[in-house]
């Protein structure tokens, strides 16, 4: 059920709001995108605190970026 | 910069954010459960039904000829004599607001009908007495300062002992009358271990109580009985869209000819943190601001301290949102030093295009890998763009409630907790009504305009969609701003006015 809403939120967003956001992740897959694996493979609670984990490392001081799978 | 600052700014956020998110929340226990916890915890021979407590609004209105003025300084209440209560009290010193609580600090039990005794220039007697009992009540004001204390004394006047079990009444909270207001009323129940804002439509129990807040938007009605009497506080719906809050004291047993006196504490009056600070610095939890309260009590500080400086809300604001900016600054620095060494790098990407001519996507990651391991990236991520939410959504609920900013003006604007009214229409147009809201109008421009240069082109069929929304966006935006208070629109105006600044400087560097 959360599973299910998250995920269309997440499209919602990346379909209607990223486009127009000057937010753009360092990362590749995107934030965004991340979370969405991650839900998708580890259900709402496990996967939103992944996707939160990775939001915490994208801004510029993390010194990271790139192309960052999730494991 | 030295990386220890940066990491301290960081990391206080980092606070910030998860202080309000994780620490604020339990607070907003289900009513349910405290009933519960509030049952068990009640010693046992003490009956606490909530049937026991009677309504003190079953009745029809009170004629106004029963109801009677008192002036203060700052206020003026006006009484319910029959009920000695307060139907509502008018604040003189804020556009003569109203403060409605019907029947406040009222004694419940509908069937006693008061007299008033004695009128002071700063307390009103009200009493009741018939064959078995006499009651007075008596309202003692300070006049200067937003307090005031009641006192309740039953005597027995029998020869037997007498039970007397009298709830006394906050007030009644009514979400239908106002709509756009009843967003605001908040309830705040401070027990011996922790502060709670209920939900005011389910009933609910709570023992240990230290003291009650009911507020609406701007104003706010608190009591604290004496500590000895030991008080329970109440909240009992009576309809779907009515509540009552108050206090329940344990059943007394008079002797024959003993009189008693409870006292209660009360505060009605604006929620400013420096008025209620000068009577009860503990009662300050009732001005809550939701689950972003810890940023919004220290936006509110700021605030506070900037307007002692600029004398002036509008400036305030202003300092404010620049100050903003600049604690968010050093993320904004370090993107765009990120660039500079981008362009050092650019020979190295010029040599892979080179290459790589045939496969875009063997060169795009060998950019990657060359981009990471020079730790730089031309993005400066999500995070520094998230951050600003919390801030923002603090920011609304302190303005929203700012009773301070009512009525102070700024540039053309008469009112800041209001929209800015550059002139109204003669015609009411459809949804934005006959007023013309400048702010809004130049906001919505301003993020066309911040769009347009900072979004990245994209291909095929999302350029088009993309396109649709660089015009639906701003208008979204436009249109919910465009009720909203005119100094809450002016934070984000400078803010994001100076993140256009910032985005210009840093396409000049690309």
């Amino acid at each position: 059920m959360l599973q299910k809403i998250s995920l269309k939120l997440l499209k919602i967003y990346q379909g209607y709001i990223r486009t127009v956001l000057p937010c753009a992740c360092r990362f590749s897959p995107s934030c965004s995108e991340y979370t969405k694996q991650a839900i998708e493979r580890y259900g709402f609670l496990r996967g939103a605190f992944k996707g939160l984990g990775r939001l915490l490392r994208c801004h510029p001081f993390s010194g990271r970026s790139g192309y960052d799978p999730l494991e | 910069m030295d990386k220890r600052i940066i990491l301290f700014i960081l990391l206080s956020l980092l606070i910030l954010l998860s202080w309000s998110a994780f620490v604020t929340k339990p607070y907003s226990i289900d009513n349910k459960e405290v009933a519960q916890q509030t049952s068990t915890a009640i010693p046992s021979p003490v009956p606490v039904a909530t049937q026991s407590i009677p309504s003190a609004n079953d009745e029809a209105e009170t004629p106004n000829t029963a109801l009677f003025d008192f002036n203060q300084k700052n206020f003026s209440v006006v009484f319910d004599e029959p009920k000695a209560a307060i139907k509502e009290i008018v604040f003189k010193s804020y556009k003569s607001y109203k403060f409605p609580l019907k029947y406040g600090l009222l004694l419940g039990d509908k069937n006693l009908i008061f007299k008033k005794q004695n009128v002071l220039p700063d307390s009103v007697t009200f009493t009741y007495d018939d064959a078995t009992k006499k009651i007075s009540k008596q309202f003692i004001f300070s006049n200067s300062k937003y307090d005031m204390v009641l006192s309740i004394k039953i005597k027995n006047l029998t020869t037997a002992p007498l039970n007397v079990n009298l709830p006394v009444f906050l007030g009644l909270i009514d979400f239908a009358k106002k709509q756009e207001e009843a967003q605001f009323i908040d309830l705040t129940v401070a027990t011996a271990e922790k502060t709670l804002h209920p939900n005011a439509h389910k009933d609910a129990l709570f023992s240990d109580l230290k003291f009650l807040g009911l507020r609406d938007r701007y104003f706010c009605a608190i009591i604290e009985p004496d500590k000895i009497n030991n008080y329970i506080g109440f909240v009992k719906k009576l309809s779907p869209q009515v509540s009552e809050v108050g206090l329940q004291s344990q059943e007394l047993v008079l002797a024959p000819n003993q009189e008693i006196e409870h006292k209660f504490s009360i505060y009605i009056g604006p929620q400013e943190l420096r008025l209620i600070n000068q009577v009860k610095p503990e009662w300050a939890s009732v001005i809550y601001y939701g689950t972003f309260d810890f940023i919004a009590q220290v936006l509110l500080q700021l605030l506070e301290f900037l307007f002692n400086l600029a004398h002036n809300w509008g400036v305030a604001i202003i300092i404010l949102s620049i100050l903003i900016y600049l604690i968010l600054l050093p993320l904004s620095l370090k993107q765009m030093r990120s660039m500079k060494q981008m362009q050092a790098l650019q020979p190295h990407v010029e040599e892979l295009k080179k290459n790589y001519k045939d496969n875009p996507q063997r060169l795009n990651k060998e950019i990657m890998a060359l981009y990471s391991q020079h730790k730089v990236n031309p993005l400066s991520g999500c995070l520094p763009l998230l951050l600003q939410m919390p801030i923002f959504f603090a920011l609304y609920q302190v303005l929203m409630r700012s009773v301070a900013l009512k009525g102070s003006s700024f540039l053309w604007i008469k009112d800041l907790s209001e929209p800015d009214r550059l002139f109204l229409l003669p015609i009411s147009l459809p949804v934005l009504g006959n007023e013309i809201n400048i702010l809004p109008i130049v906001m919505a421009i301003g993020m066309f305009v911040q769009q347009k240069i900072s979004t990245f082109s994209a291909g095929g069929t999302s350029a088009s969609q993309q396109k649709i929304m660089l015009i639906v966006m701003p208008v979204v935006f436009g249109f919910i701003f465009y009720r909203m208070p005119s100094g809450l629109v002016l934070y984000w105006l400078i803010n994001s006015a100076l993140m256009l600044v910032y985005q210009i400087r840093l396409n000049q560097t690309k």
